[in-house]
């Protein structure tokens, strides 16, 4: 059961990921592609709609972690007790950043607004490669079974969340992210907006392989036994390969006009990346930095078995309700957004 | 809560008084009979238990703010109901709209929901004190002691200005919307 919750917990992420991951995107990308006060309100009004719910994928997350393994639920959240508070007032930002910003017709009002929005994006895009970087890299939970990471060393006499790795990781995906947004904006808007969104998500992709490829040397660096499970895991082999392909299929997409199935490809590069690295770690929910003892693995955090069975049979409705609901939300905004619509007020 | 310190059977409801905590009792009590009894275990004679009969590590840390919160809270809830049944009797005869006494007191209630949602909050998580989980672990049992006080009183702090700051903001924009009015209707 134990496994089943690890791969659920996995594919919940990857759905945040991908979806919260275009808004933070569109986010990243905001000032690049919108010029206008008119064009900015209207890459608002592409998310507008869908930006909330995406970010409950999160939330669910979280919540099924907490229930699932509580054991590494309570060690990784106190461990890293600042690092989630940022995220908690990234995300209120970014938040009201997208909901205030139609409510007074004032320049001033909007540009604020804007400003907090693409920042508060772009840092939330950071904090979250951090944070599957200090997964990956593995924190110093000691015999205690505990751990404390400082938000930044800046003398580099500890381990803290943001270092070298990790800060290379939260690069890679505010990059990636900012492909999938402008992507995201290319299928979703037209004209000179959409001309734009094109032209940067290939730019975009560039460097996203460039910072793709470097991580991935990174990570041979860091954590070698990943790289290891991987070659003994061939199910998890699919998974580079749609991260290699994937790239290719959207540039040539993008270049020919089909912008969902460049959208697609981009989903696909996020998903493939998140669920490779969840593969080669499983069971393994956090590595520690100190002694391979003291990793937090599904096993010795999970709840007990009749406790997860119950969890899953709750789970199962819940979350075809949830898909048929944003199958549904997704249909209903199909098309592009309109030329003259803005989001709020 | 209720501020019930000698236990008794046919206990009863204190409507208004305040709490004396040292001598144990409540000052200038106005109560119903029997009511807390009814209310607790659904018999007029049934015991219920003050809290001079509970030993003092399982008291709520702050029992005058708790017991302030709750009446506040079903002080302000049961006025609500009145107003709103008024309101609706009013309305079923068509003379809610013309009925200025009304009006304004609908008006100036306004407020009292907010008070009265966060009053029962206080309530919930004061009275649940000593404990985290009742009867299982106390609070102060169940801090993470990798989390360092400063830590915390920054985090309480930057919550605390960005309430401040989401308040601020929520009475601008609020006071816009009323500012502008209501939309002339269609027919006009």
């Amino acid at each position: 059961m134990e496994a089943v919750f690890y791969v659920v917990v996995a594919a919940m992420l990857t759905t945040w990921a991908v979806l919260d991951g275009f808004d933070f995107g569109v986010g990243v990308v905001h000032r690049m592609v919108a010029r206008t006060e008119q064009e900015r309100g209207r890459a608002l009004a592409a998310i507008g709609p869908v930006w909330d719910g995406n970010e409950v994928w999160l939330v669910a997350s979280g919540g099924i972690f907490l229930f699932a393994f509580p054991r590494a639920y309570a060690v990784a959240l106190s461990g890293m007790y600042l690092t989630l508070f940022v995220v908690l007032w990234l995300l209120v930002f970014r938040g009201i950043a997208i909901e205030l910003r139609g409510q007074i017709p004032h320049p001033l009002w909007r540009d604020a607004w804007d400003g907090m929005f693409a920042f508060s994006s772009t840092a939330m895009a950071f904090v979250a490669g951090v944070a599957l970087g200090n997964v990956v890299r593995g924190v110093p939970i000691d015999e205690t079974g505990w751990f404390q990471l400082d938000l930044f060393a800046l003398r580099g006499e500890r381990v803290a969340a943001i270092d070298g790795y990790t800060g290379l990781a939260g690069l890679l995906s505010v990059v990636s992210l900012g492909t999938h947004g402008a992507t995201y904006l290319a299928w979703k808007t037209d004209g000179a907006l959409h001309d734009r969104a094109v032209a940067t998500a290939q730019r975009a992709w560039v460097i996203t392989i460039a910072l793709g490829l470097a991580a991935t040397v990174a990570t041979g660096l860091v954590r070698p036994a990943l790289f290891v499970a991987f070659s003994q895991r061939w199910w998890v082999w699919p998974l580079p390969a749609i991260a290699v392909s994937s790239p290719v299929v959207a540039l040539r997409a993008l270049a020919r006009g089909r912008e969902l199935r460049a959208f697609l490809a981009s989903s696909a590069f996020i998903a493939s990346l998140v669920l490779a690295t969840a593969g080669a770690l499983f069971p393994v929910l956090l590595p520690s930095t100190v002694d391979r003892a003291f990793d937090l693995d599904a096993h010795t955090a999970a709840s007990d078995q009749h406790g997860l069975a119950l969890g899953l049979a709750w789970w199962l409705p819940a979350m075809a309700l949830a898909v048929l609901y944003f199958v549904n939300l997704f249909r209903s905004m199909r098309g592009k957004v309109a030329a003259g619509e803005q989001h709020g007020n | 809560m209720e501020g019930k310190f000698e236990s008794s059977s046919q206990a009863e409801l204190a409507i208004i008084g305040q709490p004396n905590v040292a001598q144990g009792r409540l000052e200038n009590p106005v109560v119903v009979p029997s009511a807390l009894s009814f209310l607790a275990y659904g018999s007029f004679g049934a015991t219920v238990s003050g809290l001079n009969d509970i030993p003092h590590e399982r008291w709520p840390d702050n029992v005058e703010l708790l017991y302030y919160a709750y009446h506040v809270m079903v002080g302000l809830g049961t006025l609500l109901i009145f107003i709103m049944l008024t309101s609706v009797a009013l309305l079923w005869r068509q003379r809610l709209y013309t009925a200025r006494p009304m009006l304004w007191i609908l008006l100036l209630a306004f407020p009292f929901p907010y008070v009265a949602t966060t009053a029962g909050w206080m309530t919930a998580e004061l009275g649940r004190q000593p404990w985290i989980v009742y009867g299982l672990e106390r609070t102060a049992d169940a801090t993470s002691l990798n989390v360092s006080t400063g830590d915390v009183v920054f985090t309480t702090m930057g919550f605390m200005g960005l309430y401040l700051f989401l308040g601020m903001l929520f009475v601008l924009i609020v006071a816009r919307l009323i500012a502008r009015g209501p939309s002339a209707p269609a027919n006009e």
